[in-house]
């Protein structure tokens, strides 16, 4: 029996909408964010709804070719194709950005060009060593969040909400991570597309209607593989909902024990420190965060990478980019000739035409893996 | 003019290849002897000024397809500037210390200097060289180190790196990232795991505001540099040679500020030497001194042009403004053979052109500001609104946006960009990309840039 199915998503994300609709309804201000670097804690704690909005398919991203070029990122031309037409997006009153990749950079420019709707744009470091003036930098950034976020909703960010919100936020990723901890056994307990939609209503649902959701499905006894299933990472830019049929399909052979994709276990890896200055602990802990391939050195993501590999004895990596994705692609040769494993790697624009060709590459690798 | 050095330079004209090298006979020998790289050095083997077929056959074989600014300074600017692979390697032998500045475009050049007997370079400018070499060499060797074609030409830096042929393996390599684009971030990540450590430096965004605290965050990692190069080469920088370093720096700059002026308002160069100009004040070539006395003569060039009335391009020359500095250097003056001139550029590194300020308590503060008054921090928009200014100023008729298929930062603001100035301008415009080294102009490119400048000779003259 599957910890949680598909469909039970999307049930829970039709639920959610309504939801979401009625809030509005009562004032409540819905705020979009696209990074796992947005401190969604703050938006909590401003009284407003954080949404992930962590959508992207083929047919949106043509969409979005109105406002880019072609050659733009897939996932950055899709979510402007989204605000015309997923109701989730269209529900947002406010929208929260980060520096993160080139595109991710200038995609609020586009979005505010095309849609009117109140920005903001949070600088993170994209170099990782957290010397003090970075983090301090980074700190101030989230003041100016805060401050923006009072603007918004009327409502002050006092510290004490703050402390609240990452309290539940740290729970929910705790859920998540031990929940996690099952992909590491042998057989593993639950699959990484489980896994993946438990991260999908973390950052769709409220905090604690999430974890009681997550203490749900948690209990269900699961088994999915027998021994002999080569035991794969993934690694990659981001997947995103849509893309649970590449997870699929790569667990039609094999089971997928790790992952280091920022809509997987790196949005629920580790906690805020509740000691101390909230505002300062937020700071600290999403600068420190596993990083995203375009951060500078990025050598912690292979230490990670180094680490899941003996921890969960990891026999292949399944490297899957976006087109044109330059932070996640450059790494390619250098991961692939360092870490000492076979890779597979898979370049796409959420184009589904190639389904079944992935789906030899896919199985020829597993074979490989056997 | 060149009075000063008993050369009087022909009358202002666009030569081409056999023409330089004609025109290379007539100058005396007195005179080239003049020119050595480093000075005060005058050792035999530190001239630069030689025919162009010297160059040519160290591999800089677009020169033959290239058209030239016949006067002494800008043969003098050509040579200095294919000399500078050369110039790197003797920098080694000569004990300095050779600094790969990359991905900040301007500031970090002026602390290097500042400190005696280091010279910094910018590896980001090797992307011409596919260009100048018609040759895809270090693409190639870029491509099998993971960056392949789907990437900004800068790509080659990365080659250039691996072919360890084209400038010494440099002492200390400082990286800066943050507004840099994902390329070049990518090509210097890559080069931080082939020589295991650099020195990376955060270069925020303009984005937030709040210049103070952006300003304190760039002085502490320019803090990090100089503590950096302390090290390396056991000088104690002191406010005074930082002071000095920023002086000469603003040299160049105002000099390239006039120069610019008198180029895009007067015809008195033509804009390929314009943007080499421009972009010498990355890096000065590797040698602020001597960079320095070229600029110098440059403008005494252009002056005396201005004076004569001697403009080396028609006035009346279709106006077109360029942003974003095109990696193939054929492009501009081809654009100058089809009957126009260039009055207006936005190439984003503008931080290496704004004039640093002296009077400041903190230098290193002056210089962050500088760093972050560029194109390279803000927004798409405001680089679109650069271009508009100065297109309006010298009422440009058409704009040219050129870019790189696959570049990152092209994919997202080329469009966004065009949209606004088109908007604004309501001029024509043309958007296209670059393509590969091969040569030649590809023949669509070709057919597009006489296609638009029908256009906007058709628009002058529905005015008149």
């Amino acid at each position: 029996m599957a910890l949680i199915t598909r469909e039970e998503v999307e049930v829970l994300r039709a639920e959610r909408i309504e939801e979401l609709k009625r809030l509005k309804g009562e004032g409540k201000k819905v705020v979009g964010y696209f990074c796992q670097y947005v401190p969604v804690e703050l938006i909590f704690a401003a009284g407003a709804i954080p949404v992930r909005l962590a959508r992207g398919d083929y047919f949106s991203s043509v969409r979005g070719e109105r406002f880019l070029r072609p050659d733009a990122c897939p996932f950055c031309k899709s979510c402007l194709g989204k605000f015309e037409t997923d109701p989730l997006y269209r529900l947002t009153d406010a929208l929260v950005f980060v520096n993160t990749c080139d595109m991710m950079r200038r995609l609020p420019e586009a979005v505010s060009a095309n849609i009117k709707i109140p920005i903001f744009q949070l600088y993170l470091p994209r170099t990782a060593e957290p010397f003090p003036n970075r983090v301090q930098g980074f700190e101030r950034q989230i003041m100016l969040l805060k401050a923006w976020l009072t603007g918004l909703t009327g409502a002050e960010v006092k510290e004490e909400r703050v402390l609240t919100a990452i309290t539940q936020y740290n729970s929910l990723r705790q859920a998540i991570s031990q929940i996690d901890e099952g992909r590491a056994l042998v057989p593993p307990r639950v699959k990484g597309s489980e896994i993946f939609g438990l991260a999908l209503l973390a950052w769709l649902l409220e905090p604690q209607k999430a974890s009681r959701v997550l203490l749900r499905h948690s209990s269900t006894p699961t088994s999915t593989s027998n021994y002999s299933a080569p035991r794969v990472l993934l690694a990659g830019s981001i997947l995103t909902e849509e893309e649970r049929d590449l997870i699929e399909l790569i667990e039609e052979g094999a089971d997928i024990v790790a992952d280091v994709v920022c809509t997987g276990a790196r949005f629920f890896a580790g906690s805020v420190e509740l000691q101390g200055n909230p505002f300062t602990s937020l700071a600290h802990f999403y600068f420190n965060r596993i990083p995203c391939a375009y951060r500078r050195p990025n050598d912690l993501l292979y230490d990670k990478l180094k680490q899941l590999i003996l921890e969960r004895a990891v026999q292949g990596i399944i490297y899957k980019t976006l087109l044109y994705c330059d932070p996640w692609r450059f790494e390619a040769k250098f991961l692939r000739q360092n870490l000492g494993l076979p890779v597979l790697e898979i370049d796409g624009d959420y184009s589904q035409t190639n389904r079944e060709q992935l789906r030899t590459r896919i199985e020829a690798f597993v074979e490989m893996l056997k | 003019m060149t009075a000063d050095y008993g050369y009087q330079d022909p009358r202002p004209a666009r030569i081409t290849f056999d023409e330089w090298d004609d025109l290379f006979q007539r100058i005396p020998d007195e005179l080239i002897e003049k020119f050595h790289y480093f000075p005060p050095n005058n050792e035999p083997w530190s001239k630069y000024l030689f025919p162009p077929q010297t160059f040519a056959i160290y591999g800089a074989r677009h020169l033959r397809r290239l058209k030239f600014d016949n006067s002494l300074a800008a043969l003098r600017l050509w040579g200095f500037i294919n000399n500078e692979s050369e110039r790197l390697f003797r920098a080694r032998q000569m004990g300095k210390k050779v600094i790969a500045v990359m991905g900040d475009l301007g500031p970090l050049a002026v602390i290097v200097n500042s400190f005696p007997d280091c010279v910094a370079f910018y590896p980001d400018c090797w992307w011409w060289t596919p260009f100048a070499m018609e040759s895809k060499v270090l693409l190639d060797a870029a491509a099998q180190l993971g960056i392949g074609e789907a990437t900004c030409f800068s790509r080659a830096a990365l080659g250039a790196f691996a072919k360890h042929s084209y400038f010494p393996d440099p002492d200390l390599i400082i990286c800066a990232t943050g507004a840099s684009c994902d390329d070049y971030s990518g090509v210097e990540s890559l080069v931080a795991k082939m020589f295991g450590k650099v020195i990376w430096v955060e270069t925020p965004l303009r984005i937030c505001g709040e210049t103070a605290q952006l300003t304190q965050l760039l002085t502490e990692e320019y803090r990090r540099v100089i503590t950096a190069l302390e090290q390396l080469t056991g000088t104690k920088m002191t406010e005074t040679l930082l002071l000095n370093g920023i002086e000469r720096s603003n040299r160049v700059r105002q000099l390239t500020h006039r120069l610019r002026s008198l180029a895009y308002e007067n015809c008195t160069l033509p804009a390929l030497e314009t943007m080499m100009i421009e972009f010498g004040c990355l890096h000065y070539y590797s040698d602020i001194t001597e960079w320095t006395a070229i600029l110098e003569h440059l403008l005494a060039t252009a002056e005396y042009r201005l004076k004569g009335n001697l403009p080396i391009l028609k006035p009346d020359s279709l106006r077109l403004a360029w942003l974003t500095p095109p990696a193939d250097p054929l492009l501009l003056p081809y654009v100058e053979e089809l009957g126009a001139r260039v009055v207006a550029t936005e190439y984003v590194i503008n931080q290496a052109l704004t004039i640093i300020d002296t009077d400041a308590d903190d230098p290193l503060g002056a210089i962050a500001r500088s760093m972050l008054a560029g194109s390279l921090n803000g927004t798409s928009r405001e680089r679109a609104d650069l271009l508009i200014a100065q297109a309006e100023m010298r009422k440009a008729e058409g704009v040219i946006v050129s870019a790189i298929l696959g570049g990152s930062h092209c994919a997202l603001e080329s469009k966004l960009i065009a949209t606004h100035i088109k908007q604004r301008l309501k001029i024509p415009l043309l958007e296209f990309d670059v393509a590969p080294p091969k040569g030649e102009i590809d023949r669509q490119t070709i057919t597009r840039i006489e296609a638009f400048m029908e256009l906007v000779r058709s628009k002058r003259c529905q005015k008149s």
